[in-house]
């Protein structure tokens, strides 16, 4: 029944997108000031919005394990954050080639690229975290801890780093203005393709998690006689 | 093939070929990185499968308690 | 060391006021933490010298005697406290490890958040002598005025060291059964202090400069503020769950 899920998810995902790129290369005209690598902005900036969704969700997952104590919790809350992290980089590496293009510098502190780098730190330590606890409940209630503390962090970390910049002079990538309605549809439209994606991924790796427990108690029934 | 290049102001041909190049290199790096974490999944999912496999067999070997 | 005994209320009034009991715990584990550690001296010193070396390391990297480094000394004295303080932040629960000193901590008739605070409030007199050593040192090495502003200097001082206290102490306590735990503290803790230490940066700049804070710098109070209470208050909740199986 998953596989069946998945295998429809990532198909629908896949003539979606197709069509998205089609529209987004093909149809769409040029943004005035800064040309075509604009158009980077459809895969850009949705995928900054489902890590944030994706980090959301962990952080809700890492309460519910703290109040039910249910492992399912923590298998998603370590899936979403790793499908998270896996978005978050796609975003600032788009971020940076975009960046290249309109100023000629790879890394200009921009205080959204900033900010997601930071946050990007943080869940990897949770990540990190994970691979050095072994016991499954004792690894589950510290990740819960430190995706709880790390989500809270996001929001002051934010807004921080916006201060911070805007004491230096700032680059803007998104060319301020006012987007054209063309573009805006397309932007939240190509969204939908990602979020399904990152459904999709979501549920391999808790499967994974899942397999992983598995293994666990065959290993504790191996060793028990 | 892109009629639009006639709207877009104050770039020279060769910028616009060089920005379309990057846009390129661009959607391809996001690609590249969900790909890359796609491929992270299947490789420990090969493992966890093998690592299943081993232990069966194992109890099997052991055979019933 | 004796452990102070529970005065008993009078029959006649009932029984007493459960937070002045919650007080007394957490002043209890705080003294018995810094009586320890000043018996020993090793995380104090160990941050000290730390400190110094950070200081000394950092006049290399940058011309001490440039007006440019002059106004980003500010920031460089919160790396040295960062840094110096993981030492201590470290030791706050790893010290309890050997004799199984962290069960009976954890097993013993007081809510863990007066264990907590009570340790964060041992770190948080810790760091704060060694910052206070650091800072004199700091002056003469960069030649840069410390009390020329020294109240507000003291209060910005004060609250960001909070914040580093707050934050370290809970990921002492997280970190303290893993291998890698001097690693992982800092690998954890620093990312999610960033907004702490940057508006501490802020506001320290222009105070180890003289000059007094201007109404712009208004937000990095209020940031800086936001932050502790917060992370006061999550650290707080979140306590229990990280040191109860």
């Amino acid at each position: 029944m998953r596989n069946k899920t998945i295998a429809v998810l990532s198909w629908f995902t896949a003539l979606l997108l197709a069509g998205n790129l089609a529209v987004i290369l093909l149809v769409l005209p040029d943004e005035v000031q800064q040309g075509p690598i604009f158009r980077i902005i459809f895969f850009h900036v949705p995928a900054a919005w489902t890590a944030f969704l994706c980090f959301f969700g962990a952080m809700i997952a890492s309460v519910l394990y703290l109040v039910r104590k249910n492992l399912r919790y923590d298998a998603f809350a370590a899936a979403a954050t790793e499908v998270g992290l896996a978005f978050g980089a796609a975003n600032l590496l788009t971020g940076m080639i975009w960046g290249h293009i309109i100023w000629g510098i790879w890394w200009t502190w921009d205080w959204r690229l900033t900010s997601m780098l930071v946050g990007l730190i943080i869940y990897a330590g949770y990540v990190m975290l994970r691979r050095a606890i072994e016991e499954a409940t004792e690894r589950a209630r510290m990740s819960a801890v430190v995706s709880i503390l790390a989500f809270a962090d996001v929001p002051i970390i934010f807004f921080s780093i916006k201060w911070w910049r805007t004491q230096h002079p700032q680059p803007v990538i998104y060319g301020g203005g006012v987007m054209s309605p063309a573009y805006k549809f397309m932007l939240f439209f190509n969204w939908i393709p990602l979020l399904l994606l990152a459904v999709a991924l979501l549920l391999i790796r808790m499967r994974q998690e899942q397999t992983g427990r598995e293994i666990d108690a065959l290993r504790r029934e191996m060793h028990a006689f | 093939m892109f009629p639009t290049l006639i709207q877009t102001a104050g770039f020279t041909p060769e910028q616009y070929q060089n920005n379309f190049v990057f846009l390129f290199y661009g959607l391809l790096t996001a690609w590249l990185v969900l790909l890359a974490f796609v491929g992270l999944l299947a490789g420990r999912q090969r493992k966890l499968q093998r690592e299943l496999e081993r232990l069966r067999l194992m109890l099997e070997d052991k055979g019933p308690r | 060391m004796a452990v102070p005994a529970v005065r008993r209320a009078p029959i006649r009034t009932g029984m007493k006021p459960p937070r002045l009991s919650f007080l007394r715990q957490t002043l209890t584990v705080a003294w018995k933490d810094l009586r320890s550690e000043l018996r020993t001296k090793e995380a104090i010193n160990a941050s000290l010298s730390f400190a110094v070396v950070i200081l000394l390391l950092f006049s290399a990297a940058f011309e001490p005697t440039e007006d440019q480094t002059r106004e980003i000394s500010g920031g460089l004295l919160w790396l040295v406290f960062a840094f110096a303080g993981a030492l201590i932040l470290n030791r706050s629960f790893a010290r309890e490890l050997a004799n199984d000193c962290l069960d009976a901590l954890i097993a013993a008739p007081m809510s863990g958040a007066a264990l907590f605070l009570g340790k964060a409030l041992a770190n948080f007199v810790l760091l704060s002598a060694v910052e206070a050593v650091c800072l004199p040192v700091f002056g003469a090495f960069y030649n840069v005025h410390v009390t020329r502003q020294f109240w507000p200097l003291a209060g910005v001082i004060a609250l960001g060291t909070w914040g580093l206290t707050v934050v370290g102490t809970v990921f002492s306590a997280l970190t303290v059964n893993l291998r890698l735990r001097e690693l992982m503290l800092p690998v954890l803790g620093y990312p999610i202090l960033i907004p702490c230490l940057l508006a501490a940066m802020h506001l320290t700049a222009p105070l180890v400069m003289g000059d007094p804070l201007t109404a712009e710098l208004a937000q990095w109070v209020r940031l800086l503020v936001a932050f502790d209470v917060i992370f006061s208050a999550l650290a707080l909740a979140l306590i229990e769950s990280v040191m109860v199986r």
